[in-house]
């Protein structure tokens, strides 16, 4: 028994040190594993909630990032004592994988962006953070609220008019005009509409919610839609999304998370082949 | 009145030599050799038996014509005996040959099996040929209209509803006269017509089996021929004004023309507007700017407006700002961001397209 054993123990040996050294062979070439796989094998083992390819690490930086910039704001807008800083920063940094999991897998998986939005996910996260937070007082969480608005307001001005400078060439509108159609458009609005936009997309602007503000001859002619529209593909990636890596810790009114929570292990520095953005 | 008529030719000949040939018959038993009678009475036999039988067929062949028509027949068995003589072929199979020319012009070039093969053999493609078939006019004519965003058809209605686009805007500020407004939309179909044989012209000279250096030869001759209508995509500095709108700025009178002016730069200020907007919001984004941190920078991007077309002029114009203001206007964490390159992602190309306006 201990002979076989040992015979058994020896050709396992013998074959492990032919695939190492990379010995020539029909055994050893049926034995090679792709750098790929064995790369991925790393990263598993590195933990479970450890990035799965290059492009869920980049969205998780992406994701920190826009997170460290939601509590720079909210620092400055809702001025968070000690206590509160602590508390919400451990918070984050205990929930912010789990929170985001179906974002970074749909990113990973997608060819482009996937029609993410980071940025709306991290807004919403970061209220319901605040909400769970009982020390942040109700005067912070409304000045927060008014933050928001604030940015969905600009937000909705930007994807009016250019709907509006769309509206402009094809119906040939005045700038008289164009403010009715503005104001009419505001009426109408939708959060949809930005999240057309934010995908690349200027939302179309129908005939029938701006006819009121044409003449009779524009209403006659219609709409002039052989020309091309316009694109704006305003989700850059890494041009407008801030990025920060995933070993540095969450900070907030000067407090930092607590070191007992782990943070997850970046795969980029021992990874082959992964870029660094 | 109609008259029944032989009118075989073919018959009319054998009646006519028929008593010749009896006469020979005589005159050959009489004067040559035995050997040269039996001969001549078997020829003569064979014509003999060859009359009897075009005489059978005649009774049969029996049609009526008209007294006119019986005439020219006439006429053509004159010709005929004629044509006997000189052994030439009867008028009647050229007025057939005639005839039969005139229909199978008739018949369309597609469905005439028998059409002559074309003179010039068609150009085999070059070895190094961009594509299997060749370029003919009608396909090149395809290409050029479709630098212009569809075909022929399309390319005209784009320009005339551009006209009558630009006159409805037009008579919102002042009032145009049906003669003026005529006027431009003519000379906007002039324009149409001049361009559309520019396009043929052109599309004539294009090579058949171009290789992948004539193709971009030819290509940058089309890309020439559109490009002034390409440009009316393009903001106003960029781009030629085409005629009818220059016709039509000629006939307005000075205080419409202010007027259109001032109309014209509130409509592009908008636009810009709008982009100077989008620009603050992306720097909003990066840098994490709260509202009121986006009210004092708002000022600024109406000051330079230049600087605020695009993300990267707006992020070095930010960096470059004195350190006085930017403490004024951001947090330490900002001014560190600040101080970063802007990465640009491969990920996904931005494009931005802008479009001019007319008068």
């Amino acid at each position: 028994m201990i002979a076989r054993a040992f015979v058994r123990f020896c050709f396992c040996a013998i074959v492990s040190v032919g695939v190492s050294v990379g010995i020539p062979g029909g055994l050893c070439a049926q034995n090679a594993v792709p750098a790929i796989k064995l790369q991925a094998a790393r990263i598993v083992v590195a933990g479970a909630n450890a990035p799965a390819n290059e492009r869920d690490h980049v969205a998780r930086k992406w994701v920190r990032g826009l997170i460290q910039q939601e509590l720079n704001a909210i620092q400055n807008v809702c001025k968070l004592n000690e206590k509160q800083a602590k508390e919400l920063v451990d918070l984050i940094e205990t929930e912010w994988r789990t929170k985001f999991a179906s974002v970074f897998r749909s990113y990973s998986e997608a060819n482009q962006r996937g029609g993410v939005d980071f940025e709306f996910r991290v807004e919403s996260a970061v209220k319901t953070w605040l909400r769970e937070v009982e020390s942040i007082n109700e005067e912070q969480r409304s000045a927060w609220n008014y933050e928001l608005d604030s940015r969905n307001e600009l937000r909705r001005r930007i994807v009016i008019g250019k709907m509006v400078s769309d509206a402009e060439r094809k119906f040939g509108l005045s700038s008289k005009q164009m403010k009715e159609v503005e104001a009419l458009l505001h009426e109408r609005w939708k959060e949809a509409w930005w999240i057309m936009y934010r995908n690349g997309t200027t939302p179309e602007t129908k005939f029938a919610w701006i006819s009121t503000a044409l003449s009779e001859a524009q209403r006659t002619a219609g709409a002039d839609t052989s020309g091309i529209r316009q694109e704006y593909y305003t989700s850059g990636g890494s041009i407008d999304l801030p990025s920060r890596p995933l070993a540095d810790r969450f900070t907030v009114a000067g407090v930092t998370s607590d070191e007992s929570i782990p943070l997850q292990p970046p795969p980029a520095a021992d990874a082959p082949g992964q870029r660094d953005r | 009145m109609t008259t029944p008529r032989f009118d075989n030719p073919l018959s009319m000949k054998v009646r006519r030599i028929r008593p010749l040939v009896h006469s020979a018959i005589l005159h050959s038993a009489i004067l040559h050799s035995a050997i040269l009678h039996s001969a001549i009475l078997h020829s003569a036999l064979a014509l003999y038996a060859l009359a009897t039988m075009s005489l059978r067929l005649e009774a049969q062949d029996v049609t009526v014509v008209e007294a006119a028509v019986g005439q020219a027949a006439i006429g053509q068995a004159a010709a005929v005996k004629e044509d006997a003589k000189q052994g030439a072929k009867p008028k009647s199979d050229k007025g057939s040959e005639k005839v039969s020319e005139k229909v199978s012009e008739k018949i369309p070039r597609a469905f005439d099996r028998n059409r002559p093969e074309p003179e010039e053999e068609v150009e085999a493609p070059k070895k190094n040929a961009m594509v299997n078939f060749a370029m003919d006019p009608d396909r090149w004519t395809d290409v050029i209209y479709s630098q212009l965003g569809g075909s022929e058809a399309t390319f005209e209605q784009q320009q005339r509803r551009r006209v009558r686009s630009t006159i409805n805007r037009i008579e919102l500020i002042c009032t145009i006269d049906e003669k003026i407004r005529e006027k431009v939309q003519e000379t906007a179909e002039l324009e149409i017509q001049r361009f559309k044989t520019e396009v043929l012209a052109l599309a004539t000279q294009g090579p058949r089996n171009p290789t992948q250096e004539e193709y971009s030869e030819f290509y940058n001759k089309v890309f020439k021929l559109t490009e002034r209508f390409r440009q009316q995509n393009q903001p106003n500095a960029a781009r030629k004004m085409p005629l009818w709108q220059k016709v039509l700025y000629s006939n307005l009178s000075d205080q419409n023309k202010e007027e259109l002016e001032k109309d014209n730069r509130k409509r592009a200020e908008y636009r810009q507007q709008v982009v100077r907007l989008e620009v603050l919001l992306r720097i909003s984004r990066r840098l994490g700017l709260t509202s009121k941190q986006r009210e004092k920078l708002e000022p600024y991007t109406l000051s330079n407006t230049e600087a605020w077309k695009t993300l990267d002029q707006a992020w070095q114009t930010l960096q470059q700002f004195p350190e006085k203001e930017k403490r004024e206007i951001f947090t330490p964490e900002q001014i560190q961001e600040l101080k970063k390159p802007l990465e640009h992602s491969d990920d996904l190309q931005l494009v931005i397209r802008e479009f001019g306006d007319d008068l």
